[in-house]
């Protein structure tokens, strides 16, 4: 076979050799976005205490349980009851879980379960009209409640005042959601309804849900409550209210207090809808209640396809991080080979740029880039002093190795003394990276003057920023970890850009002047 | 529109991008393990002595530090001298010194006196791979060339050479390199040296090039340059095609300097040529290499 024919048929034969696969999975029923990469991962337990009883009555506990829908997957639950029975009542929207039992005391009640949460964003048709037409079913989310003063003069004015004239439903509720977005914020725990909201001006996440509730009410957009948490690796007490609004046919999220506009984050664990409180309970006992909330590593690869890579992913096989750096760094290396050959941009060393990318995603992007700049930079000055002195080569690499190490040291304890934990993260950069791109830098400066070093580390950022990108699409990762055939797709684009002949983008700049 | 594109595919059809250069011109006609003979100076002029093809004379090559002491006493006997790293690159490293009485070891460079440490710092430097990318590397110390007069009517300073390329020992391309105020006496294109194209049939100059625009004269002093007829011209170009037939290596840009007494002398020659030269010439050079070879 010659060359040429060879190197078709391996580019063929990688193709379809991915194509096959990647069909035959889809073909087996595989292909389901939901195994991707979870955004959220956590574990949750609900503890209650009963401590002490007044009465000798039966007691009961009422708490609101999740369940899974397209926001949210709850799995594993389990119910520690403590001799109480334990009941679930389900309605339309909520599920209610309840202990109730004898007066023995002390108890420990736990509920906990397993939740991975997908972000959901909402698109809303600017075409909906306002008002829209409201089908009988749910007029009942148009009804004021006790804390929800729809109908009281005070929340209708204010409705017709901020929806003037608007005849869009996504306007009104722009209108609205940025009333209640700019009313100050408080943390109190206390209960604060609609009209309190609007009169104090000032309010914590119940209070403004209420209030963009009670405004969407009246105005005719029907709306509800929404109670949850918002998980954190952390125990606490507190529990979120956010609300939802029915536009044409779907109920979009919002929240008001942390400015989430249609917009439902991955880590907003749904627990009930309606103006309701989460746990409820016999008066007469000492009672305390926590939410304990784990981030956990636990992946759910029971129905991961044998030949995908999400096996690796079980506890204890391989930390998802460094999963991530070695499956996407060859996509990296592909953005920058594109960047380089079709481009035509010039970096710093060929891989560089990939692993300043990873190292910016344990940083952080805006203070890593600053970071990195500030060492390089800086250290990178030092080679002129240097030079003056003729230091040889090699001894004046160390030296500048150790100017990174120490500016390193430098950031980090200006991370911490000022509590920009970020900068602190700056130690995770890789020095002997660091230094090589100082002494490029310099030598860049020397060989090509400042202006073209600068344009050089310009052209770096540049790849870096699109390696990060990579980096950060975590639903790239979830399909390589479920295709990771697709390897065999970028080989064969590699091997293609490797005999692709074409003129740069910087080379027809470049010789335009040959253009008759 | 549509007549921009029409532009975009005759740029394509006649200009050579590196992508191009490097898959149809340097992987087929180069291997790789003849670079060196290229890249290597020292290497590059033992091929050239042995085809008896004229180059500066070597005076002397440093090794290990070792060598530095009795080859500077060595030196003493010649004038003018240039030292060069013997894998450097753009011309970085090369330092050219004089003494204004053979024998008396006092170097002066760019008139300024220079102390034997100082010449050994560099040597140095150059040893340890300075100029070489970091790798450990060889000095290489010669003939210092006096250019022809004939530059000197063009640019009074440095040291001009003609920059030919050769694919299977046809000239494709050539053009000559001359400094300016701005390049500090190098002729090299992207440090700020003039590059002034050659029709390769009538040896004589044509437009001169900056980077930016195109001039009939040099655009520091006025001297005119376009049509200036170019001495010894057929003699460069016959040992240029001599270089190229003594190497293995077939796509090649040869770089010549006019010695005032000694005519053309090889000075170095390279497997990776620039791509500038299209610009200097006004010319492609997809263009201009397939009005002699059949490429696609």
């Amino acid at each position: 076979m010659s060359p040429k024919n060879a190197y078709r048929q391996t580019i063929k034969l990688l193709v379809l050799g991915a194509l096959f696969m990647m069909a035959w999975k889809a073909w087996s029923g595989y292909w389901q976005p939901s195994q991707f990469l979870p955004q959220s991962e956590y574990s949750v337990s609900f503890d209650y205490s009963i401590d002490s009883a007044q009465t000798n009555e039966a007691l009961f506990v009422k708490t609101f349980l999740p369940t899974s829908n397209q926001h949210q997957t709850i799995t594993s639950a389990r119910v520690q009851s403590a001799n109480f029975t334990f009941t679930q009542d389900r309605d339309e929207t909520n599920i209610l879980g309840e202990w109730r039992g004898a007066a023995q005391v002390p108890k420990q009640l736990h509920y906990d379960f397993n939740y991975q949460g997908r972000a959901l964003r909402f698109h809303m048709s600017r075409q909906i009209a306002h008002p829209q037409l409201i089908p009988d079913s749910i007029k009942s989310y148009l009804e004021p409640s006790e804390y929800i003063q729809s109908d009281d003069p005070i929340v209708k004015a204010l409705a017709i005042d901020l929806s003037a004239n608007e005849t869009k439903t996504n306007r009104v509720l722009k209108h609205f959601f940025d009333y209640v977005s700019d009313i100050p914020a408080t943390q109190t725990s206390e209960l604060t309804d609609a009209l309190m909201t609007i009169k104090r001006q000032e309010a914590s996440c119940n209070g403004k849900s209420r209030l963009l509730t009670a405004l969407c009410r009246a105005s005719g957009i029907p709306a509800r409550p929404v109670g949850g948490l918002i998980l954190e690796n952390i125990q606490k007490r507190t529990s979120h209210l956010w609300m939802e609004a029915w536009v044409a046919g779907s109920w979009i999220p919002f929240d008001a207090l942390n400015g989430h506009f249609a917009y439902l984050p991955a880590h907003y664990m749904e627990l009930y809808r309606g103006d309701e409180f989460l746990i409820r309970r016999s008066p007469a006992m000492a009672f305390d209640y926590a939410f304990t909330i784990e981030r956990s590593s636990r992946y759910d690869v029971t129905s991961a396809h044998s030949l995908s890579l999400w096996n690796l992913l079980q506890v204890g096989q391989m930390p998802v991080d460094v999963l991530k750096v070695i499956l996407l760094l060859p996509l990296c290396a592909l953005v920058v080979a594109l960047f380089r050959n079709v481009i035509g941009l010039k970096t710093i060393g060929v891989f560089l740029p990939a692993i300043i990318a990873v190292s910016l995603d344990g940083v952080g992007l805006w203070y890593g880039i600053l970071a990195y700049l500030l060492v390089v930079g800086c250290v990178g000055l030092l080679h002129f002093p240097m030079e003056r002195w003729g230091i040889l080569h090699t001894p004046k690499l160390v030296i500048m190795l150790t100017a990174v190490v120490l500016s390193l040291l430098l950031l980090s304890s200006f991370g911490w003394a000022t509590g920009q934990p970020l900068f602190s993260m700056a130690i995770g950069f890789p020095i002997i990276v660091l230094t090589i791109a100082a002494e490029k830098f310099a030598r860049t400066i020397l060989e090509e003057g400042f202006a073209d070093a600068v344009k050089l580390q310009f052209q770096t950022l540049i790849l870096t920023l699109a390696c990060y990108l990579v980096y950060q699409a975590d639903f790239l990762l979830g399909f390589l970890l479920s295709f990771p055939e697709t390897y065999l797709l970028v080989l064969a684009l590699l091997l293609i850009l490797g005999r692709w002949i074409g003129l740069r983008l910087n080379e027809f700049i470049r010789f335009r002047q040959l253009a008759p | 529109m549509l007549n921009f594109l029409q532009q975009l595919r005759q740029l394509q059809a006649q200009a050579m991008g590196i992508n191009r250069r490097n898959i149809q011109l340097i992987y087929p006609h180069n291997r790789r393990r003849d670079f060196h003979l290229a890249d290597d100076k020292i290497t590059t002029k033992s091929v050239l002595n042995k085809a008896g093809i004229a180059c500066a004379e070597t005076y002397a090559i440093v090794s290990s530090l070792a060598d530095i002491p009795h080859t500077l006493e060595h030196l003493k006997v010649y004038k003018k001298i240039a030292i060069k790293p013997a894998n450097g690159r753009g011309g970085g490293g090369i330092m050219i010194l004089e003494q204004q009485s053979i024998g008396s070891g006092n170097w002066q460079k760019s008139g300024r006196p220079i102390s034997p440490p100082q010449i050994t710092k560099h040597l140095a430097d150059i040893l340890v791979g300075v100029y070489s990318l970091g790798s450990k590397d060889r000095v290489l110390i010669e003939y210092c060339i006096e250019p022809h007069p004939f530059f000197g009517e063009i640019y009074p300073a440095g040291v001009p050479d003609f920059r030919i390329i050769l694919l299977k020992g046809e000239v494709i391309m050539s053009m000559l390199r001359v400094p300016t105020d701005r390049s500090d006496g190098k002729a090299n294109l992207h440090q700020g040296g003039l590059g002034i194209g050659i029709d390769h049939q009538k040896g004589r100059l044509t437009k001169a090039y900056d980077g930016k625009s195109y001039y009939d004269h040099h655009p520091d002093n006025g001297n005119p340059i376009n049509g200036r007829l170019i001495p010894l011209w057929e003699e460069t170009v016959s040992l240029a095609i001599a270089t190229a037939q003594a190497f293995p290596l077939e796509y090649l840009g040869i770089d010549i300097v006019l010695d005032a007494v000694l005519g053309p002398l090889i000075m170095e020659i390279n497997v990776r040529p620039g791509l500038g030269i299209q610009l200097v010439n006004g010319q492609g050079l997809k263009q201009a290499v397939q009005s002699k070879f059949a490429i696609n």
